[in-house]
């Protein structure tokens, strides 16, 4: 177990440091009410990755430079859900989320479709949905903390800032520029999606804002410092249960970790 | 902040006409002008578009035609629509909207009390919320502060602290009011009015 441990430090290291940089990115979606749009947006990356992979398998490029070009065709196919769903609800006040929803189901579709097109896919189409962050190489996880501290600079050092803009979007109704923001979130979600998968990205994202929103009394800055917390802790957590039970699958371990310690310390503040 | 000739008006509107986003023509040839110490009071019946003339005032949506020319940065415009939705996902309190945490600069105008600046957003009742959000922009140091509909759906107790607030703002004649209302006390110096929906603007 300890020598499993010391094996995968730096891969424990790069997704406690990025899984808090997501929850708190989280907390600013889904006060936007843009939960919907990010799974749909997360599910054109997925898309994205899949295609860059196949064109690429097709193309015989090495496996080496096909991981890290796949990046860019996810962006590119995460921008381009990303625009067309704003396209799709400009103007609707109500029903957004069936729009969204819509689309997610579409680009479900698309990406069983391009996995059966191409050759032997279908371990990759898992590898992108369910993740394994214990595949990540050293270099892998270098890239993923450096990219969760920049991120999680980022966050930390303009969450007033984003808190003010989600609650004049959001109850006042008043637009503000997030083309940055926008911006650093597709990245951040394409980056994730491709080194860690669907299924941590989203659960990072949405489980522990989600979840202490159902406590009472914690203040906006405990609920921020508590999604990073349980997140961070989580990740590290998570793995190593999944190393000590060998048969767990590591991602859904994470996952199922953080929904029941962020429920309950929901739970321990009273509903 | 840019210094005003006492005559230049800090808004000016000329010959606007807008319509709705689906392009329903709403109101046209609105006209006037707005100086620092007057207030300007909005009328209309329900859909005649008064919501949508202060949208187009800080920017919010495009008119038709017409010149709409703002003498002060936008920067000194404070906006407050009318509430969109009325729960938020983060927990925020009544406290964590306002930019300063001075608790005599918060107390100053009579609208919040210190206890109340711990409220939660989404449990506090709807006079609090917009009395918060009134505080917030009286203490952005604006110099025009748009409202709308500011005393709908309040007790007499809170609408008479907006009004005694709204009047202080006003008193000293270097800021200007723009309100869509109906409840405008009568003490109210240097009111002018436009009433959307009939002919004449």
């Amino acid at each position: 177990m300890l020598a499993l441990l010391s094996i995968y430090k730096f891969t424990i290291l790069a997704g406690a440091v990025l899984a808090p940089a997501l929850a708190l990115l989280g907390c600013q979606l889904a006060a936007r009410d843009r939960a919907v749009q990010t799974l749909c947006v997360a599910q054109g990356a997925t898309l994205g990755v899949l295609l860059g992979i196949g064109v690429l398998h097709y193309s015989n490029v090495a496996e080496s430079n096909v991981h890290y070009s796949t990046i860019l065709s996810g962006f590119m196919v995460s921008v381009l859900t990303f625009y067309a769903g704003n396209r799709l609800v400009a103007h609707r006040l109500s029903s957004r989320n069936s729009y969204f929803t819509a689309l997610f189901v579409i680009l479900l579709a698309a990406a069983s479709l391009v996995s059966a097109v191409f050759p032997a896919l279908e371990t990759h189409l898992a590898q992108v949905f369910f993740g394994d962050l214990a595949t990540l190489t050293d270099r892998d996880s270098a890239i993923t903390f450096v990219v969760g501290v920049l991120v999680l600079f980022w966050l930390v050092r303009s969450w007033r800032s984003m808190v003010d803009d989600s609650f004049s979007l959001m109850i006042l109704g008043l637009p503000r520029s997030e083309r940055s923001f926008d911006f650093i979130s597709l990245l951040l979600l394409c980056f994730s999606v491709q080194f860690v998968g669907f299924l941590f990205t989203a659960a990072c994202l949405f489980v522990p804002t989600t979840l202490l929103g159902l406590a009472r009394g914690i203040g906006l800055k405990a609920h921020l410092l508590l999604c990073a917390l349980m997140a961070s802790f989580s990740v590290a957590m998570g793995f190593a249960f999944s190393l000590w039970q060998t048969h767990l699958p590591t991602v859904p371990t994470i996952v199922f970790v953080l929904a029941v310690c962020t429920a309950g310390v929901a739970l321990s503040r009273g509903r | 902040m840019q210094v005003l000739r006492t005559e230049s008006p800090v808004l000016e509107v000329s010959e606007l006409a807008y319509a709705t986003q689906e392009g329903k023509l709403l109101a046209k040839g609105i006209s006037f002008q707005l100086h620092l110490g007057e207030t300007l009071l909005v009328g209309g019946a329900n859909g005649a578009g008064k919501s949508t003339l202060l949208r187009v005032l800080v920017g919010q949506h495009r008119p038709l035609k017409g010149t709409l020319t703002h003498r002060l940065p936008a920067s000194s415009i404070a906006y407050i629509p009318q509430l969109q939705n009325t729960e938020f996902h983060l927990p925020l309190c009544l406290g964590d909207l306002l930019p300063t945490t001075d608790i005599s600069a918060i107390s100053e105008w009579g609208l919040l009390e210190p206890s109340q600046l711990a409220l939660a957003w989404n449990t506090a009742s709807g006079g609090e919320r917009k009395r918060a959000l009134l505080t917030r922009a009286l203490l952005q140091h604006c110099s025009v502060l748009i409202l709308d509909e500011p005393f709908n759906h309040l007790d007499r107790e809170s609408k008479i602290q907006i009004q005694k607030a709204l009047s202080r703002f006003i008193a000293a004649g270097d800021k200007s009011l723009i309100v869509v209302s109906h409840d405008v006390p009568p003490d109210w110096q240097r009111l002018k009015s436009i009433r959307l929906g009939d002919d004449e603007c």
